[in-house]
């Protein structure tokens, strides 16, 4: 009989002595009232400094033999040769010849090293830091905190999600306990605009400015003595709504040049990567990018043929956007991540045409832009890849040097319920100083 | 089946049905205790609210929807003073009562379940019926904890801790258990005695939190009698823990208060026997917070589920007094809800008209504002746009293939919770975080959606407005259907100018006035 599993984290639940005189401190503000004073502080943070996140998750767990660390003719290596990239004695897949380009401006972390091997929880893990549990808090996507910490100016969006992984299970985390306000702006996918909003048309404009003057009338009478938070809060979401519809443009890949957009390939992948860019340089802070929904990269069978051709469209469409980034003078102040959720096994499997199962012991990511060191390769696995070598790199530092990265401290703590939630798991996790 | 149904609601005990005068006793003392408070700060508490609005709230705490535009129409025009106390104890004596709280009982049980697992309509089958059997409060956790195999009511109920049992290692699953009784029957939660003595709750040691995984240390599943999983006791091993400076112990089985328990006759049993009585503080207290919290907004004790004394309720005694009396009461819940209703703490308004600052909601001087629940949105939005109306007719059309015998309003709403519509709007505005907070898709939802949008056709009360040619009978419709009230004077005269606008087609102006009504903050909000 095993003990129960160890703490997936000590939530540290009444580790505050009173939450009462806490809330009585805040007074009238109370319940409703922290996120409100977090967000307003937070904005006038966010006005001096202007970061991005560029997120590019590629679900399923891409193999990292197949994409930043070959071991072209061992054992482990599998049917794929490798390239030489811009940096002396680095080599990558040999379908990722924009990456293997573009290596010199990027960093590459060989040595990954995580612990939930099934999609769910490591998906889970993997965006927002922290294990899933089955506890009342219910933990915020890491962009979902960025969004909270670093808000957008002038009424953008400040976190956009661009595709999904169909079906319930595999959902992108959501904003957990920061609620609904920090959920990521949900479009479906394929350059495609936010869920919902009409395509283009002054109509609609006109048509939802002469109802929201009648919501507005019809409304004065209910407001007077119950100006509370959540009844502004609820108001804004329709102001918002108008300023979707005056910026549709925003979303509205009709508008780039065919030039550009050929550039990302006509893959969905394509399509989103293009999005993504718009919107950072129209200013919207903090973009996810879904490669390919039913966990394309979950390569169990077949993996060797049909992996050809989805690191194809990854590498034209990520490596367009990194392009497109630089050209628009944007790189500095982007952080590009190109992740899943782990990696896959040494060992080649599987009845039939052959694949890799899950791996969390050693796998590879890459990050670049928003100050990244380029050209770094962070540890690496030994000889076969079945094992980390030096400089293992845990999910806490990884998440660490995100935050590090865009000015945000990962001890810094958030308050649930009035218990402080680190951003971290138990604050813990040291930046990757390499790429800093 | 029905024979065995029957059978199993005589045995359960304390299933008198409730006596409204009695819940009024617990309603003197909860404004007893409040007046005391008030007194004692110097707060002046907010005035009764309106008719119109007592009768909008009531419905939605107790049925979990808005009144029907008949239901209003009686309502308003009944000239007693006393109207709402009546209406409070018709609902609770409603049939629809338990088809909606089956529905929040689950939430509160099982709401942190990342995924449905097998079992869980059966599961809300047995929450209904109890809830219609007026079954004890007692008698279900002993149920959620112990549930009888032979009896095929009481074997749904077993989908409380089979769910999970149902996916990662036997760790994960233990302490998953754990986390859902001690959080949900007790109120408490011991994560931080997890991993080390409690820091600020000096009776809890790490011992505790083992103490109670213990008690589930032989629960396994098992293939039921039915399709659905079982649960099965086996010899159970020990439940080791290894201490900050200890090392390595044997979880003794020890209950939340410190006792060590005796476990002849099954770990599961012995917990109930230790921990579901009416002696004891942690049972009784969990559910009279909760049930608080459900009515006003806000619990005496935040969050619910930290009742210790580390983290004291606002007004200690009122948490007493609840929870005495539940206990006293056979943990009869329906007296619980009516002792909480027939107050004047859950009567008062919402609006506050000053001196300054809105006061906290924690304070009971003006009631909260709760924003609806998924399921109320749902159904509400469904109601007001006249929905429902073209819902019961599709289902009278389909009568024979849902198996329905009469299409009660009950038959619709639950045959409306299978819908795909459903599930779309209650995953899109789940509520996780502490304090309400719309967001742009909320808004983009109720404003363009498909779902949204079909609910706005001329099938439904934008039709029925578009024809109406007495422009005084629009604006009493829709605010009736919507809003169930009149509308003012001001509020007639602005929906007959909106009407009058040139160039828009009337049914196209008619769906701006549902939509203005439906996306604002007095139908988002139970007030």
């Amino acid at each position: 009989m095993t003990a129960p599993a160890r703490p997936v984290e000590c939530r540290r639940a009444d580790h505050r002595a009173s939450r009462r005189l806490f809330l009585q401190g805040a007074g009238a503000a109370a319940l409703g009232g922290f996120g409100r004073l977090f967000a307003a502080d937070n904005a006038a943070k966010a006005a001096g400094q202007e970061k991005h996140v560029i997120l590019v998750f590629m679900s399923g767990g891409p193999s990292q033999f197949e994409t930043w660390d070959p071991k072209t003719g061992r054992p482990t290596g599998g049917p794929h040769m490798n390239t030489q990239t811009t940096v002396p004695g680095v080599r990558f897949d040999e379908y990722m010849p924009n990456l293997a380009r573009l290596a010199d401006k990027t960093a590459v972390i060989r040595s990954m090293t995580s612990s939930l091997g099934d999609h769910m929880e490591g998906h889970y893990l993997a965006q927002t830091g922290h294990k899933p549990t089955n506890v009342v808090a219910t933990a915020p996507h890491w962009l979902s905190v960025c969004a909270h910490q670093k808000p957008a100016a002038n009424g953008l969006p400040s976190y956009v999600v661009l595709g999904a992984e169909q079906g319930g299970n595999m959902a992108v985390p959501g904003p957990g306990f920061l609620g609904a306000g920090y959920q990521g702006l949900f479009c479906p996918g394929k350059g495609q605009g936010p869920e919902d909003l009409p395509a283009a048309g002054a109509k609609d404009l006109a048509e939802f400015q002469r109802r929201a003057a009648l919501r507005a009338k019809l409304g004065e009478g209910f407001a007077a003595g119950r100006d509370t938070p959540s009844a502004q809060s609820h108001d804004a979401a329709f102001g918002a709504v108008e300023h979707l519809l005056r910026n549709r443009d925003l979303f509205d890949l009709s508008k780039e040049p065919p030039k550009r957009a050929e550039k990302y390939g006509p893959t969905a992948l394509g399509r989103d990567c293009l999005l993504a860019a718009r919107l950072v340089e129209k200013g919207v802070p903090f973009v996810r990018v879904q490669h390919q929904g039913g966990l394309a990269w979950d390569k169990h069978r077949r993996a060797f043929d049909s992996q050809r051709h989805l690191t194809r469209e990854f590498d034209t469409a990520v490596g367009a956007l990194i392009d497109d980034l630089r050209a628009r003078g944007l790189w500095d102040k982007t952080l590009v991540i190109l992740m899943g959720e782990f990696g896959r096994t040494p060992e080649i499997l599987g009845q039939g045409p052959p694949g890799r199962n899950h791996w969390t012991k050693s796998w590879s990511l890459s990050l670049g832009g928003c100050g990244v060191k380029p050209g770094v390769v962070v540890g690496s696995t030994n000889e076969d890849g079945t094992a980390i070598e030096d400089r293992p790199v845990t999910i806490p530092d990884l998440f660490a040097t995100f935050y590090a990265l865009l000015g945000i401290d990962h001890r810094t703590e958030l308050e649930f319920e009035g218990r402080p939630v680190p951003l971290t798991e138990n604050g813990k996790g040291a930046p990757v100083k390499e790429v800093l | 089946m029905r024979a065995a149904i029957l059978t199993a609601a005589l045995l359960l005990a304390g299933t008198a049905p409730v006596h409204a005068a009695d819940a009024r006793e617990l309603s003197k003392a909860i404004d007893a205790r409040l007046a005391a408070a008030h007194k004692a700060t110097g707060a002046k508490p907010a005035p009764r609210a309106e008719p119109h609005e007592l009768l909008r709230r009531i419905y939605l705490d107790v049925l979990g929807r808005i009144p029907t535009p008949e239901e209003a129409t009686a309502f308003l025009n009944d000239p007693s003073a006393d109207k709402h106390h009546k209406l409070i104890d018709s609902l609770l004596a409603h049939p629809e009562l338990p088809v909606y709280w089956r529905g929040v009982f689950n939430q509160w049980l099982n709401g942190t379940l990342e995924e449905k697992r097998p079992g869980e309509a059966e599961f809300l089958d047995y929450l209904e019926q109890r809830l219609r059997d007026n079954a004890g409060w007692d008698a279900v956790a002993r149920e959620l904890l112990d549930p009888n195999a032979a009896d095929p009511v009481s074997a749904q109920a077993a989908y409380f801790l089979t769910s999970r049992l149902a996916g990662g290692d036997r760790a994960a699953q233990l302490d998953s258990i754990t986390v859902a009784v001690s959080s949900s029957l007790f109120g408490v939660q011991m994560q931080c005695a997890k991993c080390h003595d409690h820091p600020t709750v000096g009776d809890w040691k790490q011992e505790n939190y083992y103490g109670l995984a213990a008690f589930f240390a032989g629960t396994y599943t098992e293939k039921g009698k039915t399709n659905l999983p079982a649960l099965a006791e086996r010899a159970p091993g020990e439940v080791k823990f290894t201490g900050r400076n200890t090392g390595e112990r044997t979880a003794r089985l020890l209950f939340l208060d410190g006792k060590v328990i005796d476990a002849k006759a099954g770990r599961r049993r012995a917990l109930v026997g230790a921990g579901v009585t009416a002696d004891g503080p942690y049972f009784k207290r969990a559910m009279a917070n909760r049930m608080w919290r459900q009515f006003t907004g806000v619990g005496l004790v935040e969050p619910v589920d930290q009742i210790h004394d580390g983290n004291p309720a606002t007004h200690p005694e009122l948490l007493n007094d609840l929870a005495t009396d539940f206990a006293q009461h056979g943990f009869d819940l329906r007296r619980l809800m009516g002792g909480i209703l027939h107050s004047e703490a859950y009567l008062r308004s919402s609006r506050y008209t000053g001196p300054g600052p809105r006061p906290a909601d924690s304070t009971y001087t003006v009631a909260a504002l709760k924003p609806l629940s998924p399921p109320q949105l749902a159904l509400a939005l469904a109601q007001a746009t006249g929905h429902t109306e073209t819902l019961r007719a599709k289902y009278e059309r389909e009568k024979a293939k849902l198996k329905l015998e009469t299409v009660t309003f009950g038959a619709v709403r639950k045959q409306f919770e299978k819908e795909r519509e459903h599930a779309a709007l209650l995953a899109r505005f789940k509520q996780e975080g502490e304090a309400f907070r719309a967001s742009a898709a909320h808004a983009l939802y109720l404003t363009y959606n498909p779902a949204v949008r079909a609910m706005l056709s001329p099938n439904g009360l934008v039709g029925k407005l578009a024809k109406q040619p007495e422009e005084g009978e629009v604006a009493r419709v829709l605010y009736l259907t919507a809003l169930s009230r009149p509308p003012s004077t001001e509020e007639a005269a602005a929906v007959a100018k909106h009407l009058a606008a040139p160039g828009v087609a009337r049914e196209e102006l008619c769906r701006d006035a549902v939509w203005a009504l439906i996306s604002g903050s007095e139908f988002r909000f139970n007030h």
